[in-house]
């Protein structure tokens, strides 16, 4: 598995088809992302999915930038010692 | 009056009218082998005619993860209808418009892949959010009313094969009732493999010919042995001739009648009995004769029992010698839509004088009573057609075509 960022960014380019220009951290998620609700449901079952990793769809709605997930999704990862 | 404006098509023949046009014309089948269901213990029937190459990147990621292949073939039917008919998505929204299209049941696709995932893991969690959409039975309409935009009223008819000629029939009656001025009717369906599971059990799915599937899909022909199932989409717009005239768009053909009934007791087929009182009652709700007539479209898909009471039921109303074809021998038989592609195609034919055979017809089958099965592209003098679809669970849709 590559890095936890390069996990997250193939996800977003490859499911919900958006350009790797957009992958930086200050990305807005609604904005810039176009991300909602639903992907936020589709998000959390992709990242169970590739990376072993539980995240409540609910924890997206608190966040604001693409930074702020990989930073949410590293602090999972850490907390469960990987 | 009530006009068709436009049309569109995505088959396994071709993505638009023309090839379509084209293939049917050329006496092309779109028919091959499904690998995969090759594989599949039990399954007898391997071929059907599938939609290849179908690129869906035209509908936005956001309007399309909540459709499956139905509703994406729908949208490229209904742009090349819009497109034909001179409708923009703005005219939409300042024309009173109807759209009325369904498909069989909801994505059994997306419903398979809900259920091996639970199945697999014995836990509700994992599911995509947007399976929902994709399996409700009226996926097709609400993924083609978000891809346009469309803010009006929204019906999802499900009769099975004849729900894209009920969607026309209907259509129709909110045009002549006043209630809309324009109609976008179809239906699409996608290929699944428990369509062929259902027709192999009832012995109704095509089987003697996995090797040339070209050929597997013989309607009223002596050695036929069954459905050939397919998928695809359609969409024919309609039109009151008041609205037609007021926008300048040309008229494709006419709505010149219909009827719909439901046999009331057979479920596995329509009887005779209720198919010739459907062609009848549409007959006289056009106001026309038997004679009047000269071209049938035929349902007959290629079943033993099927094409023999279809076919004594177009005898029984229009007598011997009465034109007939089924284009399921070139295309299978594609459920939802086929009502619609039958009626766009004969209105095609109707335009151009020329009559399609039914591809792989070399023999009709004894019994069959005498009526002029075409077998080679035929000029019939005639400005008035009916096509016809009879549906599992009896459901009779007839809809009279005028050039």
């Amino acid at each position: 598995m590559g890095s936890v960022r390069d996990e997250i960014d193939a996800l977003l380019i490859e499911e919900f088809e958006i350009a790797a220009e957009l992958l930086v951290d200050s990305s807005t998620i609604r904005d810039t992302l176009d991300l909602d609700s639903l992907d936020a449901v589709d998000l959390s079952v992709s990242l169970n999915e590739r990376i072993d990793i539980e995240v409540d769809p609910n924890s997206f709605h608190e966040l604001s930038t693409l930074g702020d997930i990989y930073r949410m999704v590293e602090d999972l990862m850490s907390k469960s010692n990987r | 009056m009530i006009d068709f404006t436009g049309s569109g098509i995505v088959s396994c023949l071709g993505q638009d009218v023309a090839s379509n046009m084209r293939a049917l014309r050329e006496g092309d089948s779109g028919v091959s082998v499904v690998e995969e269901w090759v594989q599949l213990d039990g399954l007898r029937s391997h071929v059907a005619g599938l939609v290849g190459d179908f690129d869906n990147r035209f509908i936005p990621r956001k309007t399309r993860r909540t459709m499956s292949k139905m509703s994406e073939m729908l949208c490229k039917a209904c742009d090349e209808a819009m497109a034909e008919a001179g409708l923009s998505r703005e005219q939409l929204h300042r024309s009173r418009v109807m759209i009325i299209v369904g498909s069989t049941t909801g994505s059994a696709v997306s419903f398979e892949a809900s259920f091996a995932k639970y199945h697999t893991s014995g836990s509700a969690e994992g599911q995509r959010s947007t399976t929902m959409f994709k399996t409700m039975n009226h996926s097709v309409a609400l993924n083609l009313a978000s891809y346009l935009g469309f803010k009006g009223a929204v019906l999802s008819p499900s009769s099975a094969c004849s729900t894209g000629a009920q969607a026309i029939l209907l259509g129709g009656q909110f045009i002549e009732a006043g209630v809309c001025d324009i109609a976008i009717c179809g239906g699409g369906d996608e290929c699944h493999v428990s369509t062929a599971i259902a027709f192999d059990t009832l012995h109704a799915a095509s089987s003697s010919r996995n090797g040339t599937p070209k050929s597997a899909s013989r309607p009223f022909d002596r050695t036929r042995d069954g459905v050939v199932v397919a998928e695809g989409a359609a969409v024919a717009i309609l039109e009151s001739k008041e609205s037609r005239v007021s926008r300048g768009a040309e008229s494709k053909g006419r709505l010149l009648g219909w009827s719909q009934s439901c046999d009331g007791g057979e479920v596995a087929h329509s009887t005779t009995g209720s198919m010739a009182g459907n062609m009848r009652n549409a007959l006289e709700m056009a106001g026309l004769k038997p004679d009047d007539v000269g071209y049938i479209n035929a349902h007959a898909t290629s079943t033993l029992l099927g094409d023999q009471y279809e076919a004594e039921a177009v005898f029984d109303v229009f007598g011997a010698g009465t034109a007939i074809s089924s284009l399921k021998g070139h295309m299978g038989h594609c459920f939802a839509p086929c009502g619609t592609i039958e009626a766009i195609v004969t209105l095609h034919m109707l335009k151009t004088g020329t009559f399609i055979p039914t591809l792989n017809l070399e023999e009709v089958a004894p019994g069959m009573p005498n009526l002029d099965y075409l077998k080679t592209g035929t000029v019939l003098d005639t400005r008035t057609a009916m096509s016809n679809n009879f549906a599992m669970g009896g459901m009779n849709v007839s809809v009279i075509l005028g050039a």
